[in-house]
């Protein structure tokens, strides 16, 4: 193992010194606080595409997306399918007007829109808990892929990806970030499909076997599984192991013992030494299932009915709408078509990005089946080159998916932290570069805090929460603000506090999920976005109806700069002109 | 040249001809908004569509869900290889859509709303 720690170490400082060099060599047009909000707002659409999409590639969907399809199999496809047309929803009905608007940020958009100052602190308030909120896996991602490949403690990772962001946005801001984006992005992407072409060829060699085809997982050679904290599993099949350490309160010193079917606790420290073709024990809360039902949407473990999935797009497809880092790269496009544009060939990175994690995923379910044990679906991507290929190569592969995975940390975390420093220094501390760099510091620190508090076993549960909120809060705001005219402040502040208030409300719900509420209503609590995604819409609607008196003034020339293009209008009485964009 | 249509303000123009000016583009406007929001709302309306096609036929029809198609099951070949370039195509129409929409704007603007 010490050349997959040479292969990861190598591949992260290449990552992060490229990153740092990239982000703070002295851009040509260098310096204003408009280069720093929104890159001189001349980025074209190829770069900014490979921005966003860079962003969007995150440690959810790079890790989190295979380990998921490992565990649970073809239910997971939803996610990609409504995160990717949570895209489309934002082409048709954001992205040209929200950069026609010329405001910067969410915050800035609801100010200008609504004329109120109390509806931005609250819009501000969304903003910076969405941002926050995805902020953590990020950085939970990186501690846990340095600890395992290298063995290091879990704030390593959080600090080192902390410190370069920290380091290339203090440096350029927005362009240095673009820059720094769209080169991990092709970091990423390369590194994904190199090593997957590989895997692919090793999977072929071996046979082609097929998940769907065989019994519940089985352990493809003897494997040695190393508990690093205390483990439930439950055992579906009887299982010879030998065990060093200690299983259901006694120590075993490397003697065989029978695994019977039930539940087993394995004490932290524990080594569990499985034959070949062993059943795999699941984590407690999983049942291990047979590969046709795995491999079958609406059937096995998981328990989805129609309305569930229906739920948990409706979130991921509005949710995405309100995402901070990925709406403020609009603003760097020159106009609105540019921004529209920029989306398409999003979404062509995004349908080739997402044919990789089923892929990991699959092959996860035959040769890394271990972390159906230890829970840690994240690892899946990580162990596979090791697991599959012996020796070297199998290593400096680990090395190399490692680096991509830092890139995706790098690339949505500094998104993220570009986007709320906008905000909050505009917000706060009255705009400017020194007020940027001081909130992008300042939104590093709350973030590594909050990263030593929250437990990282909490990150699915994080993003499921982020989504919720922003597709009951941050989306009617957009969706309205935009398009309907009778828009008034007293609609927009119901609308917001009653959808986001019931989001976490229910998410808390299904969480904790009280006796009372049997079974059937938690998994509705934990996706409530089929419920409070309408009923914010009707509150801001209805609200808005019973109160014409707080409509904000001239809405009918917010409305012609909103979806008239640039230049093409403009009104007799006014004559500051429609350029006059209200960033800084 | 369109500046000219709408008239560049003079502060000595009196103030009804400027109001005139005003309701006359407002309608303009109203009518852009409701086009743009034509196109807006079809392509939503595709996309949700496709979703609760997509899930009610694998969750409504067991048949579906477990056919193959060369020895990998249905629901991924779908899922993973056929739904994203529909994204991608729905995406690329509705940009050609509006864009085709936004060159015919100042005849429609001179013409006043259709």
């Amino acid at each position: 193992m010490t050349l997959v720690l040479a292969a990861t170490l190598a591949g992260i400082v290449l990552v992060l010194a490229g990153s740092a060099v990239a982000g703070t060599v002295r851009p040509r047009r260098f310096g204003g606080a408009s280069e720093f909000y929104v890159a001189g707002r001349a980025v074209t659409p190829w770069s900014n595409a490979a921005a966003i999409g860079s962003e969007y590639v995150s440690a959810a969907a790079f890790l989190g997306l295979a380990g998921l399809v490992v565990a649970y199999g073809a239910d997971m496809l939803w996610y990609p399918i409504g995160a990717a047309a949570g895209y489309v929803v934002l082409i048709a009905l954001v992205t040209a007007p929200l950069r026609r608007s010329g405001t910067y940020t969410l915050s800035n958009f609801a100010e200008w829109r609504l004329g109120s100052f109390p509806v931005r602190r609250l819009v501000t308030f969304f903003v910076v808990f969405v941002g926050l909120v995805y902020l953590l896996p990020q950085i939970h991602g990186a501690g846990l892929t340095l600890r395992l490949l290298v063995g290091a403690p879990l704030w390593v990772g959080w600090v080192l990806v902390c410190a370069v962001v920290l380091v290339v946005s203090v440096a350029g801001g927005m362009r240095s970030i673009t820059r720094v984006q769209a080169l991990q992005f092709w970091l990423k992407l390369g590194a994904l499909v190199f090593c997957a072409l590989v895997l692919f060829f090793v999977w072929r060699a071996d046979g082609s076997p097929l998940p769907a085809a065989g019994n519940v997982p089985v352990f493809p050679k003897a494997t040695e599984v190393v508990l690093d904290t205390r483990t439930e599993v439950g055992v579906a099949q009887r299982v010879e192991v030998n065990v060093v350490g200690t299983l259901d309160g006694q120590y075993y010193g490397g003697s065989s013992v029978t695994l019977t079917p039930g539940d087993h606790v394995f004490a932290a420290g524990t080594r569990v030494m499985f034959a070949a073709g062993a059943a795999v024990p699941h984590i407690k809360g999983d049942d291990p299932e047979p590969g046709e039902l795995w491999a079958t949407p609406y059937s096995g473990a998981r328990d989805d009915s129609w309305f569930d999935t229906i739920s948990v797009l409706v979130a991921a497809v509005l949710g995405t709408m309100g995402l901070p880092h990925v709406l403020v790269r609009f603003y760097t496009n020159t106009d609105g078509a540019a921004a529209r544009r920029t989306v398409v060939i999003v979404l062509g990175f995004v349908g080739l990005f997402y044919l990789l994690p089923p892929l990991y995923g699959v092959l996860g379910r035959l040769y890394a089946p271990e972390v159906l044990m230890t829970g840690r679906t994240d690892e899946t991507m990580l162990l596979l080159p090791v697991r599959m290929i012996e020796g070297p190569l199998g290593e400096v592969l680990a090395g190399v998916l490692a680096a991509g995975a830092f890139a995706a940390f790098l690339a949505t975390s500094s998104g993220i932290v570009v986007a709320l420093a906008g905000t909050l220094s505009t917000y706060l501390l009255g705009g400017g570069v020194a007020s940027f760099r001081t909130a992008a510091a300042g939104v590093l620190a709350v973030a590594l805090g909050l990263a030593a508090v929250v437990d990282p076993v909490g990150s699915p549960l994080l993003v499921m929460l982020v989504f919720a909120v922003s597709a009951a809060t941050l989306c009617p705001l957009l969706v309205l603000g935009i398009w309907w005219r009778r828009l008034s402040t007293a609609g927009v502040a119901a609308g917001l506090v009653s959808g986001g208030g019931l989001s976490v409300a229910a998410v808390i719900l299904g969480w904790l999920d009280p006796p009372w509420l049997q079974g059937r209503w938690t998994s509705l609590m934990q996706h409530p976005a089929l419920i409070t995604v309408p009923v914010a819409f009707a509150v801001m609607v209805g609200v808005s109806l019973l109160t014409p008196g707080r409509v904000p003034p001239g809405v009918g020339r917010m409305m012609a700069l909103l979806h008239v293009p640039e230049g093409r209008a403009t009104y007799p009485s006014d004559r500051s002109s429609r350029e006059d964009d209200r960033s800084p | 040249m369109k500046r000219g249509l709408v008239g560049a303000p003079r502060r000595r123009r009196s103030q009804v001809r400027v109001r005139e000016a005003d309701e006359e583009l407002d309608r303009a406007v109203r009518a852009v908004v409701r086009a743009q929001l034509r196109l807006a709302l079809t392509t939503c309306g595709l996309v949700a569509a496709v979703l609760v096609l997509l899930t009610a036929t694998f969750a409504l029809v067991p048949a579906v869900r477990a056919a193959d198609v060369l020895g990998v099951p249905l629901p991924w070949v779908v899922l993973t290889i056929v739904v994203h370039p529909l994204w991608f195509a729905l995406a690329w129409t509705h940009v050609r859509r509006c864009e085709r929409l936004e060159r015919r704007l100042p005849t429609l603007r001179s013409n006043g709303p259709p």
